[in-house]
């Protein structure tokens, strides 16, 4: 939304889930503890974000995408060089709760219910998200000035203040899904490295700008790579960069982006 | 309650490039305020210097009743009653044109304002619920106005309003103007080239030329000076 490439936001992902570690321990936590958790990742990497954009990204938003882009990417390196001397280079582990580790029986297929957990969870906060655009004053606020900044204080709103809260929620939310992913992967300082190009790849083929074309574009990279996998195995790794390929060869500016603002000359 | 926007030796620049000297300039409430010059005479730099915007440089000192408004913010002028329409226009396209007003609407306006936006630009009653791309150039002017007075303003800066409208819709629009500065109790800033629409709204004119102002006046003085017209402003503008 604030036409920010940001690099920054993987390494941020993964200190959600190496404050995890620190929170949960070797245990099987509870369920409470696993949402304290849930709510620490988010509220430390949330902070975070607050500082990385008042200290480095609010003074490059009317820079080039290639300055704020080499920024994001340098911030990443500290924040995992930091993490390490934290947290340590050696992978972790995190356990879920207990009663969250079998399997739910789904039309005959046996589901991890963490795994539908984490479907549920993202499916209620991209809910959220839509009606935080779409239905609050925060959301209008936040849509005019993605647009046209200067105009957006000609208005009379403090565009640094919403851009400076918009970072904090991003960055809080990656917290928050560090968290969530941590028992399912081998958590390290550089656990976001591999994420951040796919996340990458979905909010281009979506649509810069558009939460809801990143949402079709999430769900439609998720199942080609399944279907690569199950189906053609030799291609699974690599399915991210052939949709990106085609989207930008037939629609380059992605499957939603910013289409009736194109329009509206 | 009697206000006045001074603009005292202002000079602007966007970079190392000079496009303002030393300009004043008094807007007092209830009354409209004509800039006439041809293009690049600085015209759009008085107003987006008023509003503070960051990509230009300015000396000089711009104030409410003795309050500087030189080290602020766009959204602190704005929020002490200064509305700004740019020439382009610039509503949020991805917003309704109900938003679009709603936005701008400050703490503390009375909550027949919107009821009385509408009595004022009466063409934007009919588009409350379309999006702003949807609308034509003249719906979006109209809008883009009506947004500005939502913030109930002391002074509103109108920045080339007739620009690539029919001269039906600028009729229309001449007529809201005008209406303006006794309905809302506001101080009107008009820049434009169209001479006889600055001319027929206008109580006192300033004619821009190369970031000076070149002359100052009635606007019955100036049309009766085709001399004057003639020297600095070009033919088409007449």
């Amino acid at each position: 939304m604030l036409g920010v490439l940001n690099f920054a936001h993987g390494s941020l992902f993964a200190v959600g889930a190496l404050v995890a570690t620190s929170v949960i321990g070797t245990v099987f936590p509870s369920i409470p503890v696993f949402i304290g958790a849930a709510l620490v990742g988010a509220v430390v990497v949330g902070v975070l974000g607050l500082v990385v954009e008042r200290t480095v990204v609010r003074r490059l938003y009317r820079g080039d995408h290639i300055t704020m882009l080499l920024a994001t990417f340098a911030i990443l390196l500290i924040v995992e060089g930091a993490s390490e001397l934290l947290w340590g280079d050696s992978p972790a582990t995190v356990n879920q709760p207990k009663v969250l580790s079998g399997n739910v029986h789904v039309l005959g297929a046996a589901l991890p219910a963490y795994s539908i957990l984490l479907v549920v969870i993202g499916a209620v906060f991209a809910v959220g998200l839509f009606l935080l655009l779409n239905r609050s004053r925060f959301g209008r606020d936040i849509k005019a000035i993605a647009q046209d900044q200067v105009m957006g204080e000609a208005v009379g709103l403090n565009t640094k203040r919403v851009m400076f809260l918009v970072f904090g929620l991003g960055s809080a939310l990656a917290g928050l899904a560090g968290v969530l992913i941590a028992p399912t992967v081998s958590v390290s300082a550089n656990l976001g490295d591999s994420y951040i190009l796919e996340s990458f790849a979905v909010v281009i083929i979506g649509g810069l700008g558009s939460i809801t074309g990143s949402l079709i574009s999430s769900i439609l990279v998720g199942v080609t790579e399944a279907l690569a996998v199950a189906y053609f195995p030799f291609l699974s790794g690599f399915t991210f960069y052939i949709l990106v390929a085609v989207v930008l060869l037939v629609r380059p500016r992605g499957l939603l982006g910013n289409a009736r603002i194109g329009a509206a000359a | 309650m009697t206000s006045t926007l001074t603009v005292t030796g202002l000079s602007a620049s966007y970079g190392l490039a000079s496009a303002l000297k030393s300009i004043d300039l008094r807007v007092e409430k209830g009354r409209c305020v004509g800039l006439l010059g041809r293009n690049g005479a600085g015209k759009t730099t008085l107003l987006k210097s008023i509003v503070a915007d960051p990509e230009i440089t300015v000396r000089g000192d711009v104030a409410i009743d003795g309050r500087s408004l030189r080290k602020l913010a766009t959204y602190k002028v704005a929020r002490l009653g200064v509305a700004w329409v740019p020439d382009t226009r610039r509503i949020f396209t991805r917003l309704t044109v109900a938003e679009n007003l709603d936005i701008a609407r400050r703490r503390g306006v009375a909550s027949d304002q919107l009821e009385r936006v509408l009595e004022a630009v009466p063409l934007v009653r009919g588009l409350l619920k379309r999006a702003g791309y949807e609308l034509s150039g003249g719906e979006q002017q109209a809008v883009t106005i009506a947004r500005a007075l939502m913030s109930a303003p002391d002074f509103l800066l109108l920045d080339e309003p007739t620009e690539g409208l029919s001269p039906l819709i600028v009729e229309q629009l001449q007529a809201s103007i005008a209406r303006l500065p006794e309905i809302f109790d506001l101080g009107v800033v008009v820049a434009e080239q169209n001479f006889r629409f600055v001319t027929d709204l206008a109580d006192e004119v300033h004619v821009l030329e190369t970031g000076e102002m070149v002359w100052s006046g009635t606007p019955e003085l100036l049309v009766s000076d085709p001399d004057l017209v003639d020297r600095h402003l070009s033919v088409g503008e007449k």
